[in-house]
Formats: C-alpha cells, sequence, structure tokens
C-alpha cells in the first residue's frame, strides 16, 4: 500500500491540484483506487456517501479520523454546497488547534482563533479562503471555519484501514 | 422611565459621531429596494448602561460586560424602540486581548423588549462572529414592533454566505418565531430557549 505522506505530497504539487480540493483528492484516491474517475466535489461526496469501498467515519471524531490517517488510512472528507463544495483528505499527525493563521476581514489583517482541536487537512482550494489551503498545517475544520463544519461528512477508504 | 432616557441618549450617541460617521449613525437607515426595511448599523449599538438598559441579563454575560452593545430596532426621533439586540461586539474584546488564542464562548445575542423580556435569540454575533460578518435588516413596523427580522451572513470561508432563518413576530407568543430551518441552523437555534 501507498504511503500516505508521499501520495499527499506527490497530489498536493500536480499542476491540476494546485487551485482544485477535487483535483487534488482525485490523485489522492487515484494512488489506491486506479480507476477512480475524476468527480467535481459535489459528486465525488454523493459518490463517497453511497459507496460500499468506503466506510463512514463520526465527524465528530477528529481523534479517530486523526489515529486513522497516522495509521496510514486515507480519510476524505467533504461536504456539498451550492455552487461548489469541497473536499480534503485527513493529513497524518495529531489532532491540533484550528485557527492561527492571518486571514482579511474589511480591510483589516486578523489571525484566526482556535476553535477548538480538530484532526489536520491536506487541500487545495478554487478561492482565497486561507484554512481552504492546508499542507497539513491546518485542520479540517479550518476549511469550513463556521458552522458549515456541521455539514460535513468523512469517509475511510475501506482497503487502506489498520489490520 | 428607562427607554424615555434611553431615547435621549441614544440620540446624544448618534449627534456625538454624526460629524465622523453621518451616513453610518442615521437611527434607521434605508435600504434600496425595500423601503419598509431598515439596515441596523452596528454605529447605533451602545453600551446598555448609556442605552438605559435595565433589563436582567443572562448568566455568562457578566464577563463581557465592557463589551455588550444594546442596538434599537425601529427607534425614531419620535419614538423610543421597543425591541432592543444585546450583542457582544467580539472585535473590541479581541483587540483588548491580543494574546487570547482561543475564541471565547461568547454568549449568543438575544432579541429583548425594552424590559428585558428575551423574544428570539441568534445563533451568531452581530456584527461579527469570526470570520463572518452580520448584517440584520429588519421591518416594516407593526405597532412599533419590526414583523420581520433577515440577517444575511458573509462568510468568507468555504461554502460562502448564508442567511439565517427568517423570524417573524408572532404577537399571540410574544415572540420573534423561526419560518423555516436552513442548511446551517434549525428553526431552535433562533429561540431563547437555546
Amino acid at each position: 500500500m501507498p504511503e500516505l505522506k508521499a501520495v499527499l505530497g506527490a497530489a498536493y504539487n500536480m499542476p491540476d491540484s494546485l487551485h482544485s480540493c477535487s483535483n487534488f483528492v482525485w490523485h489522492v484516491i487515484q494512488a489506491y483506487v486506479p480507476d477512480q474517475p475524476y468527480m467535481v466535489a459535489n459528486d465525488l461526496v454523493k459518490f463517497l456517501g453511497r459507496s460500499s469501498d468506503w466506510e463512514a467515519l463520526d465527524a465528530n471524531d477528529s481523534r479517530a479520523m486523526a489515529d486513522l490517517a497516522k495509521a496510514g488510512a486515507l480519510v476524505v472528507g467533504g461536504s456539498e454546497d451550492h455552487p461548489n463544495g469541497h473536499v480534503l483528505v485527513v493529513y497524518p499527525g495529531d489532532v491540533k488547534e484550528s485557527g492561527g493563521y492571518a486571514y482579511s476581514s474589511n480591510g483589516k489583517t486578523l489571525i484566526m482563533r482556535s476553535h477548538g482541536l480538530y484532526a489536520r487537512s491536506m487541500s487545495r482550494a478554487l478561492g482565497s479562503w486561507p484554512g481552504a489551503k492546508s499542507d497539513g498545517d491546518k485542520t479540517v475544520w479550518d476549511a469550513w471555519a463556521g458552522p458549515k463544519f456541521g455539514k460535513v461528512r468523512f469517509w475511510v477508504l475501506k482497503s487502506t484501514k489498520p489490520k | 422611565m428607562y427607554w424615555q432616557l434611553a431615547r435621549s441618549r441614544v440620540a446624544k450617541a448618534c449627534l456625538a459621531s454624526w460629524g465622523a460617521a453621518l451616513t453610518a449613525c442615521a437611527l434607521a437607515s434605508p435600504n434600496p429596494g425595500a423601503s419598509s426595511f431598515h439596515t441596523l448599523s452596528p454605529a447605533q449599538c451602545i453600551t446598555p448602561s448609556k442605552a438605559g438598559y435595565g433589563g436582567p441579563q443572562t448568566a455568562g454575560w457578566g464577563t463581557y460586560k465592557t463589551y455588550i452593545r444594546a442596538c434599537p430596532l425601529g427607534a425614531s426621533a419620535k419614538t423610543p424602540a421597543k425591541l432592543w439586540l444585546l450583542t457582544v461586539f467580539a472585535q473590541l474584546y479581541l483587540k483588548d486581548h491580543p494574546g487570547e488564542t482561543t475564541w471565547p464562548d461568547f454568549p449568543r445575542p438575544l432579541l429583548v423588549t425594552a424590559d428585558g423580556h428575551c423574544l428570539a435569540r441568534l445563533p451568531e454575533l452581530f456584527p461579527f462572529d469570526e470570520p463572518r460578518t452580520l448584517n440584520l435588516r429588519y421591518g416594516p413596523s407593526v405597532d412599533g414592533m419590526p414583523a420581520e427580522i433577515r440577517v444575511h451572513v458573509s462568510n468568507p470561508a468555504v461554502g460562502g454566505d448564508y442567511d439565517l432563518p427568517v423570524l417573524r413576530w408572532a404577537p399571540a407568543q410574544h415572540a420573534y418565531v423561526a419560518q423555516d430551518a436552513t442548511d446551517e441552523y434549525s428553526k431552535d437555534d433562533m429561540t431563547c430557549r437555546n
């Protein structure tokens, strides 16, 4: 089985991943499921929800997600939205405080406070929100950074779960 | 008595800052395209003591006493507001606490009558609930009470902007009642019970 960090690093730097969450996650999944077709985020979330190859996780249990990723399992999270959803991968490592990055609000630069401990994320994004771009330095919460995180669901690829 | 005082103090507060922000301090800013609705400007919100707010404060508000603001909904030069929004100005708190790296568990804003009776609750702080900015519109006025309260949330994070459930005045229940749940909040999230 491929080594998760190496897969994430390679996918993260592919040219078509740089501004696309769905391309990034697609390249990651392809390392484990070579015939995985490309899907936009909204379609991928629907697919993960009905695929028997993927197992739904408790979205409120970030420690369990982090432990799975640390053991090399592929955990993907995402939510549908209009017009574009968002998808990410859980980065292997301990849970960490969310926030800690700069963002702009009404012309001022602010530092996002922590809103709790969450699993780390690896993700790319089309938009400019800094919480959605992470190479393990941000958490799964930071992309949505608010009540929309309540809609996010997570799945583990069963074939990558530790025995 | 409180509200005669409040009216005069709100008016004075507005007049005091009119030189700097004439448009921001109108008691009710007309909203183009919806003339019966008005937009609440954060500049209208003043400390409860200056507003003369004498109603009870919910447990947990004491820690943020300095940062609580009372915002009149529907006041005019002739009539004091019957409805107030009590909210913590998080930006002021954060400015005074730059070393705090964790977002505090701020109490959620209350819509209250002049005597402090809770009529509804907002699930996010007005005007700023990191990293989001809230825009509150209210109207049309029925016996001095806004018939509807609409809140638009400007959200720079993934998923973008959204609206809170619309609150509609229900005289029989003496409360503002959420009309529909949204993707983000249930109708119950808007009640005084939560």
